[in-house]
């Protein structure tokens, strides 16, 4: 188990450093080589320690619930156009959960929502988005301040959905064309996705704000009350 | 059960998709560029039908030339100038090709990954993921079922709440937001708790026993063999001559690497260079047609064999 | 040796040390066929769930449980998940894949057996419960009863020699809670598997039941086979009378002699054998003003806008102050009807009148302040607050006085959702009555209740009544309606197939019609409940 924890930590560490070399060193072809790995090595730690640490049936089956929770949420904002509220709830379970978790229900639950809307080849980049969006979250705040206050973590949440989540996946857009484009063309299909990702960052601070707390209690009322994930990190 | 490339082992039908969407990647010649984007939307057709052609149409082809003219404004690298845009940069004939290229790319690239929705189900694709990761899977797997469930319960804890009185439709977005949050809330509730009873029905049923085996509906046919080793002898094929199908866009164009003999076609009027296609590359270009053309031959094949039987 | 044998058991649970169980004496032979019933909370599902120690409740056992001579906490998970096979209540959340047949797979892969064997096995067990049509479905496009088929052929893949069921019925209408009880005993007969069910339902499972426990506040009360407890009926307590099947209850009402008649054919065969004191059964006519509660005309919903007619051209007038039942079969659209009725769904066409205003004309949510209330279906989609107080403060009123007359009143500081499934179900009509409405809609109330608390619930009704509320209840429960219900309509099809008061409805249908009513029919003339029947042979009132 601790084996695989290194693993993952070593993983998740390299995934930027593997994103920042395939921009500024020029292969051929770096931009294919770079999702490649970058996929891989966001994708190999999670389902290896999943495979590693047993966990109770109870556990699963909450993981299962949570990743569907997060993917099914949309249909509770339906009175709020254009909210996309899957990322503030990732965040939040995260925080109940901790970061392992949190980046496991994150990526599961983009794989899952795209198997109901449709695989493509932003799968992989938006199951890493969602998985570190969440964890990050997760490590910041996670079993510290039980009782804390909900407003930092929602300017964090909102702050990591606009700038992790979104620079992730419009990632995804840039490489399908980086092969012609300079640094000035791909700076302008990010330009383009600030707009999007202001939204979503936005929503989901406000999200985060309103529900955050009283979602955080139920959740951890639930894990306290069947000691799952270790209870709550408390 | 579906007849044809559909019909074959889920192993077939991903280590297919896998095989046309990184090599789709790597080739950019301009023969291998027709052959993806016709087999991939040839196929696309069989599968979908009309409604493959009005997607084409309707989204594909527009995003091939939005992604076009898109390259040929922001990009002015290039030794043939075309014209002048407003802006004063000069458009060019190598970055158009050059967009042209990406575009289609992304076109058959897109229309892999329909095929591959239709094609790799969620059964097959779990069959072949459980094998690997048993957990991960299973938890998907779980998770695929409580969508739709918590879909339904969502609707039915809103319409609970509204049949109590505590819910008005209205109000600002922050008093909207509240409300979805308090049905969440219950769905959280609901959920996690009787998340205990699957869990205690996956007990009673002997999950967690060691040696757990992964049931698979799919049976590895002689065919379906057969069909692994012509993609992987594919495969090889085409990976040697990638090198062999090389071509640069930018700053000027040249189709094929140089090769010390055979006429080299210099088209001086637009500063492009033909080389030679060498053997390799000419065997390599076609071990990707019959790849890429493979689920639709197979259709095909099957197709022709009901009419001859009736 | 007794394939179980349980020595005076006492069950503890750790939180509030209450005893769950005490001194349960019990011995079990292969291939029995054991009802236990009891009220909701006498320990019957701690019972059965300490019969297989893998979902055991934590907490402090004394006394031993045994399964073919060794200790069932010492019994392998390997031979327990083959052998004992459990079902339990709740249909929806037994299943744990997404498709029907890897559901049917998913014990056996856990026991580890190879791809060839399972294929064997599924492949018979989906024959044999005729699962065949829907193999390759979604688990989630199922209905609840083929659902709960499927919870139980994928426990009977496995093989077991025992099979528990844990109320497995409660969730189903009728039609398919007889088809499920009716596969447990064809299980049992042509198998051989011992078979140890609870339940609150009994008119179908005491026909098939060897022996019937008795349970209440955690002892057996007693232990017979069923002809011998419709003899004792007599001495036993009240809401054993309650249960038990009706022909049953009215051989006791009209202190019969000779061998208990336990099911519709035996009561006729009975019944006509009796001397009858009143050969008809009068009813007093109910008539209401010409006020309506709700009026609904040509009424037409769907849920898309290509979608079928869910309610189609419905109409339909429901008298202030009347206790008012839809009944009909599942998929009928009766829960759609109710949602319409609260104003929650909008038809696309006709007119809705609530007490003589038009629906849409109510603002601001208007329709539900003290007008219309509407209890779900399933209740847990009402709950918010973090205890139950919290959660009945929320409505105001006299929280004090209508959480003792639910008898939640020692439950003020538990989570909603720690509550048991009945608890729930009181507490959700609690907060329904503190909203003070005009017209209360329940849809189906009695799901899962005792047949104690259904009288507790038939007085609120009555009493709601005699206020001069309206009750509207949407239900598959026949014999409930036929005793509390004045007025009766049938969904069929979109819209209302026949409408008439109570005792006219039922004695004017065939099938659809209580067991009493069956029983008499062609022997006492237009007798519904079992009430009327034994007042019409002796002579006496029964209320």
């Amino acid at each position: 188990m601790r084996y695989g924890k290194v693993i993952s930590i070593i993983c998740i560490a390299l995934i930027p450093v593997v994103i920042v070399a395939g921009f500024f060193t020029k292969w051929e072809r770096q931009y294919y080589y770079t999702a490649a790995a970058v996929l891989l090595l966001s994708l190999i730690p999670f389902l290896i320690s999943l495979e590693r640490r047993r966990l109770k049936a109870r556990e699963l089956v909450t993981l299962a619930s949570l990743t569907a929770i997060a993917v099914a949420s949309r249909a509770a904002f339906y009175a709020v156009p254009q909210v996309k509220p899957m990322c503030a709830l990732l965040i939040i379970i995260a925080v109940s959960i901790g970061p392992q978790f949190g980046f496991t229900v994150g990526a599961l639950a983009a794989l899952v929502s795209n198997f109901i809307f449709g695989q493509g080849a932003w799968t992989p980049f938006q199951m890493f988005a969602a998985g570190l969006t969440a964890a990050i979250c997760a490590v910041c705040f996670y079993g510290k301040r039980r009782n804390g206050r909900i407003l930092p973590v929602a300017i964090v949440g909102g702050l990591v959905t606009f700038a992790v989540y979104g620079f992730i996946v419009d990632t995804c857009a840039v490489l399908m064309m980086a092969e012609s484009f300079t640094l000035s063309g791909m700076l302008s299909v990010y330009a383009s996705g600030i707009p999007f990702n202001l939204i979503h960052g936005g929503t989901s601070f406000l999200i985060i704000l309103l529900l955050g707390s009283v979602m955080r209690d139920t959740i951890e009322r639930v894990i306290i009350k069947y000691d799952l994930f270790g209870g709550a990190g408390i | 059960m579906k007849s044809g490339f559909r019909g074959c082992h889920p192993a077939v039908n991903i280590s297919f998709f896998i095989s046309v969407l990184v090599f789709g990647m790597l080739l950019r010649h301009p023969v291998t560029l027709v052959i993806a984007v016709f087999a991939s939307l040839a196929y696309y057709i069989r599968l979908s039908g009309r409604y493959a052609a009005r997607t084409f149409f309707r989204f594909l082809l527009p995003m091939l030339i939005i992604v076009t003219a898109l390259n040929l404004l922001t990009n002015h690298y290039g030794v043939t100038e075309l014209f002048i845009l407003p802006s004063g940069n000069r458009a060019t004939l190598e970055s158009a090709a050059a967009g042209l290229v990406t575009g289609i790319m992304m076109v058959s690239t897109i229309l892999w990954f329909f095929c591959w929705n239709e094609v790799v189900t969620e059964d097959k694709f779990m069959s072949v993921f459980g094998r690997i990761f048993p957990v991960p899977a299973l938890i998907i797997m779980m998770a695929l079922r409580f969508v739709p469930l918590y879909r339904r319960r969502l609707h039915e804890i809103s319409d609970a709440q509204t049949g109590i009185g505590r819910s008005r439709r209205t109000g600002n977005i922050f008093e909207r937001i509240r409300r979805a949050g308090s049905i969440i809330q219950i769905l959280i509730n609901w959920s996690l708790e009787s998340a205990v009873e699957t869990s205690d029905s996956m007990r009673s049923r002997g999950y967690g026993l060691r040696g757990r085996t992964g049931y698979s509906r799919y049976r590895m046919t002689g065919f379906d063999a057969a069909a692994l080793i012509f993609i992987a002898a594919a495969d090889i094929m085409i990976a040697l001559g990638v090198s062999a199908l090389g071509c640069l866009y930018n700053p000027r164009i040249i189709i094929n690497p140089d090769v010390s003999s055979g006429t080299v076609y210099l088209i001086s009027g637009v500063n492009a260079t033909v080389n030679p296609l060498s053997a390799l590359g000419a065997a390599a270009a076609a071990a990707y047609a019959v790849l890429c053309f493979m689920p639709l031959i197979m259709d095909l094949k099957e197709g022709v064999k009901w009419r001859s039987l009736k | 040796m007794a394939q179980f044998e349980i020595k005076d058991l006492c069950f503890t649970y750790p939180l509030n040390g209450r005893r769950a169980l005490e001194n349960i004496n019990l011995k079990i032979e292969s291939g029995e066929f054991i009802t236990v019933c009891g009220r909701s909370g006498c320990g019957k599902t701690t019972l059965l769930r300490l019969l297989k120690s893998a979902i055991a409740p934590k907490g402090r056992i004394e006394g031993s449980v045994l399964y073919n001579g060794s200790a069932a906490g010492d019994i392998d998970l390997r031979t327990q998940a083959g052998e004992i096979g459990f079902v339990m209540q709740d249909p929806q959340t037994q299943a744990v894949t997404d498709k029907v047949w890897h559901e049917l797979a998913f014990g056996l892969e856990n026991l580890g057996l190879d791809n060839s064997t399972i294929r064997l096995r599924v492949a018979e067990m989906a024959s044999y419960f005729g699962i065949g049509g829907w193999f390759d479905s979604r688990v989630d496009e199922l209905s609840g009863g083929q659902l709960q088929m499927l919870n139980l052929a994928s426990v009977m893949v496995m093989h077991p020699s025992v099979l528990i069921l844990d109320e497995p019925t409660s969730q189903l209408d009728p039609i398919s809670a007889r088809s499920f009880i009716e596969t447990v005993d064809k299980i049992n007969k042509e198998l051989g598997v011992t078979v140890i069910l609870s339940e609150h339902r009994l008119e179908e499972v005491f026909p098939c039941s060897d022996r019937v426990i008795v349970m209440d506040g955690g002892r057996i009360i007693s232990d017979s086979s069923v002809r011998e407890l419709g003899a004792t009926l007599g001495s036993q307590l009240e809401f054993v009378r309650l249960s038990v099947p009706s022909a049953m209850r009215i051989f006791n009402d009209c202190s019969g002699t000779g061998e208990c008649p336990v099911t519709v054919r035996e009561g006729r065969k009975w019944l006509s054998e009796q001397s009858i004191a009143s050969k008809k059964c009068g009813h007093k006519s109910v008539s209401f003003g010409e006020k309506n509660a709700v009026e609904m005309k040509d009424v037409c919903f769907s849920y898309s806008r290509d979608g079928e007619n869910v309610l189609n051209n419905l109409s339909l007038k429901i008298p202030e102050g009347s206790v008012f039942a839809v009944l009909g079969a599942n998929g009928a659209g009766k829960s759609t009807l109710a949602k319409v009725m609260a104003g929650i769904l909008k038809p696309h066409r006709g007119k809705i009148t609530v007490h003589g205003k038009r629906m849409d004309k109510y603002k601001n949510g208007g329709l539900w302040q003290k007008n219309i209330t509407m209890i779900p279906q399933d209740v847990r989609a009402l709950f918010t607050a973090k205890t139950v107080a919290g959660e009945l403060d929320k409505i105001g009123g006299d929280t004090a006085a209508v959480s003792r007359l639910m008898r939640i009143d020692h439950l003020a500081q538990s989570h909603p959702f720690d509550l048991s499934g009945g608890e729930q179900q009181r507490l959700a009509l609690a907060e329904g009555l503190l909203t003070q409405p005009e017209i209360l809609i329940l849809d189906e109330p009695t799901k899962g209740m005792d047949g104690e608390f259904k009288t507790i619930f038939a007085d609120v009704i009555s009493r709601l009544r005699s206020e001069g509320k309206t009750v509207i209840m949407i239900s598959h429960d026949i014999e409930f309606c036929a005793s509390n219900a004045e007025l009766c309509a049938m969904l069929f099809d979109g819209s209302i197939a026949s409408f008439s008061q109570a005792h006219e409805f039922f004695n004017g249908n065939h099938f659809y019609t209580t067991a009493a009513n069956r029983i008499s029919r062609g022997i006492i003339e237009a007798a519904v409940t079992r009430e009327d029947v034994s007042a019409c042979v002796t002579g006496k009132s029964f209320q």
